[in-house]
């Protein structure tokens, strides 16, 4: 196995489309945070929220969409006579094609830690170095840059973790492409052979597991070195000014999130709205019954959407409701339990998805003690796994909520003679609230795409969304695959307006276009 | 209401020196004792191991002879029956101005009707009744301050303990806040235990203050004593400026007074002492005058003088070898930057104190 060609070409792609990947998403989230947040260039919030679009995507969705933009058939690229000829294979089902996508689906981890880095940058670092008589562009190379060495090389450890887990992408491009990677060697054995080769796969899924694990020991070494400088409430950076240059700069980079995150989503919905694949979009060939068959078709579907959104309002709920205790502990009361507890939480979401799979199944194919019956093939284990895959995003926003409260509220309540689950009910719970409420919602919009897990979890009667769009694309039905991904986008990006809205209510930096 | 004792108490944090380091103290029922000293002095901490946010390493804590915290047993906090006010206040947000002085009375059971009348009460007592229905965010800081005090007192607890409660606050309203504390101390009659940095403050409100230093009470005593018998080099150094100077002790003179050579000076000075004794003398301010003849003075350089409203304060070096600088204030501005000094009083340090 070890030996085994196909495992060493999918190990060397791994590396190879990863690493690459990496590069454009340190580049593009490096470049968007210093211009968010050093210059004044003008509508901000919405540059960074479209910016981090295909973040809020699933992998495989952006996959598909991009794969629609640029391929022989794509709307956008025939319109301006630049698309590839008919009868060719898309130019993205290839190694780059997949290190471009993840690249530009991760670089919102890289513009995070950066961002994180830059606002723990002291305001008076550079107003010391413009007394002195440093040109901005000095205080960029000479004061920026140096400070932010270690959250750039933090985001870049995480980038690279995302992508050598990262499934949706590969499976959608890397499949046809015959550009094999770990994540879809094992999910094609596992597929092709069912759980007979699980010793196997679990070899293979350790390897990713390995890789996963040197990456974050990077991050974690490096987050070490820099969280300490991190100052609270030191004041904003205050921007520098473009001058002349303003308007130009604007312009570039609307032009640059045009072709990164607006263009793939107009090539998805111009895909749905024509009758059969290779049909060119007209007024004469427009239709709406892909997305009648997508919201009212075959049973499986609407099967999926329910079982979707079942499983993801079940993780929303539990996952906000268990993180307040367990953040509390945390955060109020630092024991080992606490650790131990945060350390479990955090695992399982590093882990990349394709492996937590592979455990859950080997955790869970063997009927329970006591009860007697496996979980496996039913919808308890996409439960089990789906809780595992996102509590930590759940967990976050309420544990920066508790960090960031005045401790003296609860001990006000404990002179006031109220005893631990008083003061968790009356007084954390209602200023936590929203915080919660962010975490369930983030879980719910990771969890209502999810296709990772899904892929190797899933079986006839528990279909999910995530899945039924993959096997569309897979049976040809690219145009019902793609309406299918509008209208989850759409639930997505619903949601993600509602989140906007919360913003006033919780911690910054929670909603992260609104860092 | 209440006699609180503390015997021994300490209280280390990993392997640093002893935050609370052995200290002993007794509280008079209806006594306002205010907890004095430097930043890391251990005030904080003192008065969160009284309220019980702490426990003790060792050492005792008693309420009217109820034991609150002992070997290897505190009671938490909220089975303390104590009231606090914090520094930041700490009133929850997302509870009404009502809502928050409730909140205990809720908790405590109280019948609904008898809860209503003791948190109109409360509120009428530091004049925001009609802010009932205010969430926090929408007062000011003073009205903060206020509606804190109004939650602490609606509890009617045994003792009350104020944790810097004025450090948030500009120097206008501090004055005002200080005039209504002394009042609701007066008319409540229960105990305030009270920290701050702020020696003013202490002097104003306490019946009595306990200067600490390094986790140790240096001295508990009436303000009064304080500033004229300090009991110790920091107590005088951190109580009004004082200067330490060194003395030999000539003789005993008339009941509480020693006659000292200061400086090459005869000078009568408080305190106790015998012959051919090396002390040390605390000099404030006001001890010091210009010298009216050249007889008893010494003579000093003016370092610097301040205006400070109304009086000067010079800054003066003694022409003395080692000699340190001295402070006084005069109605005059200087003329010239040479003076002679008559020194008038001052305050022998105890013996223990080097």
């Amino acid at each position: 196995m070890w030996s085994s060609r196909a495992t060493r070409r999918a190990l060397a792609n791994t590396l190879e489309a990863s690493s690459i990947s990496t590069l454009i998403s340190v580049a593009l989230g490096t470049g968007m945070a210093l211009l968010t947040a050093l210059t004044d260039l003008r509508g901000r919030i919405a540059m960074v929220f479209v910016f981090l679009l295909p973040w809020l995507i699933p992998p495989q969705i952006s996959a598909m969409a991009w794969a629609e933009l640029a391929g022989p058939g794509s709307p956008i690229l025939k319109s301006i006579g630049i698309a590839p000829p008919p009868g060719t294979t898309n130019p993205l089902y290839s190694g780059w094609g997949i290190a471009l996508v993840m690249g530009v689906e991760h670089a919102t981890l890289a513009y995070l830690t950066v961002r994180a880095g830059l606002a723990g940058l002291p305001r008076d670092l550079i107003e010391a170095a413009r007394i002195g008589g440093a040109t901005p562009l000095a205080i960029v190379r000479w004061i920026i840059l140096p400070v932010l060495r270690a959250p750039l090389l933090a985001g870049a450890a995480l980038a690279f973790v995302s992508a050598i887990g990262n499934f949706g992408v590969p499976a959608l491009l890397g499949i046809p492409g015959r550009y094999s990677m770990l994540t879809t060697l094992i999910y094609q054995r596992l597929n092709g052979f069912g759980p007979k080769v699980l010793g196997e796969v679990a070899a293979l899924a350790i390897i990713l597991a390995l890789l996963a694990a040197l990456g974050l020991a990077a991050r974690a070494f490096l987050a070490r070195s820099y969280s300490a400088r991190v100052e609270r409430g030191s004041a904003p950076l205050e921007p520098f000014r473009l001058g002349a240059a303003r308007l130009p700069t604007e312009i570039a980079v609307w032009t640059l999130l045009a072709i990164l995150s607006i263009l793939p989503l107009c090539s998805l919905i111009a895909a749905a709205l024509v009758p059969a694949v290779g049909v060119t979009l007209s007024p004469d060939t427009v239709t709406f019954s892909n997305f009648a068959y997508a919201l009212f078709g075959p049973a499986s579907i609407q099967r999926a959407f329910l079982n979707s959104f079942l499983l993801a309002s079940m993780a929303a709920i539990i996952c906000a409701t268990a993180a307040l205790p367990l953040a509390w502990l945390m955060v109020f009361r630092q024991s080992r339990l606490a650790r131990v507890l945060d350390l479990l939480a955090d695992a399982p979401y590093a882990v990349p998805g394709i492996v937590l799979a592979i455990g859950v199944i080997l955790v869970f194919l063997r009927p329970l003690p006591l009860i007697g019956l496996s979980l496996y093939g039913t919808m308890g284990i996409l439960l089990v796994a789906y809780l595992a895959r996102v509590y930590a995003l759940a967990l976050r926003p309420v544990v920066a909520g508790l960090e960031t409260m005045d401790r003296s509220y609860e001990e006000a309540a404990q002179i006031a003679g109220a005893r631990l689950g008083t003061r968790l009910r009356r007084v954390i719970l209602p200023l936590a609230a929203p915080a919660a409420a962010a975490g369930g919602l983030m879980v719910f919009m990771t969890a209502f795409n999810e296709l990772t897990v899904s892929a190797l979890l899933w079986s006839t009667g528990n279909e999910t969304l995530g899945v039924i769009v993959f096997q569309l694309h897979y049976e040809g039905n690219s145009p019902a695959a793609a309406a299918l991904a509008v209208v989850t986008v759409a639930v997505t990006l619903g949601l993600a307006l509602v989140f906007d809205r919360l913003a006033r209510r919780l911690p910054v930096g929670v909603v992260p276009w609104r860092a | 209401m209440a006699r609180l004792t503390l015997r021994g108490v300490t209280r280390r944090f990993g392997t640093a020196p002893a935050a609370v380091d052995n200290v002993s103290l007794e509280v008079a029922e209806r006594e306002f004792l205010a907890l004095l000293g430097p930043s890391g002095c251990g005030k904080t901490t003192l008065l969160r191991l009284i309220a019980g946010f702490e426990a003790p390493d060792s050492g005792e804590i008693t309420i009217a002879g109820e034991t609150m915290a002992g070997p290897g047993f505190s009671l938490p906090p909220e089975d303390r029956h104590l009231g606090m006010v914090f520094q930041s206040y700490a009133l929850w947000p997302h509870m009404t101005v009502e809502e928050n002085v409730a909140f205990a009375l809720s908790i405590r059971r109280v019948p609904k009707a008898d809860a209503a009348t003791r948190v109109a009460e409360a509120l009428e007592r530091v004049g925001l009744a009609e802010r009932a229905k205010s969430r926090p965010a929408q007062l000011s800081g003073g009205q903060r301050q206020r509606v804190a005090l109004a939650r602490c007192l609606a509890m009617r607890p045994r003792i009350v303990l104020l944790d810097e409660p004025l450090a948030n606050l500009d120097a206008h309203l501090r004055e005002t806040m200080l005039t209504e504390f002394r009042r609701f101390h007066r008319e409540l009659g229960t105990t305030f235990i009270y920290v701050t940095h702020d020696q003013a403050e202490a002097m104003a409100l306490a019946d009595r203050v306990a200067v600490m230093n390094a986790g140790r009470i240096e001295q508990v005593a009436a303000p009064e004593t304080l500033w004229r018998e300090s009991a110790s080099p920091m107590v005088a150094r951190f109580i009004g400026a004082g200067t330490l100077v060194p003395v030999d002790i000539l003789g005993p003179a008339d009941e509480g007074h020693v006659m000292a050579n200061l400086w090459g000076l005869r000078t009568r000075l408080r305190g106790h002492g015998h012959h051919a004794e090396q002390r040390t003398a605390v000099l404030r301010p006001k001890d010091v005058a210009l010298a009216a003849t050249d007889g008893d003075a010494v003579a000093c350089r003016v370092i610097d003088s301040v205006y400070q409203g109304g009086a000067w304060r010079l800054i003066l070096r003694p022409d003395v070898p080692n000699a340190p600088l001295l402070t006084l204030d005069t109605d005059r501005p200087p003329g010239g930057d040479q003076l002679r000094l008559a020194i008038n009083d001052g305050w022998v340090l105890p013996e223990a104190a080097a």
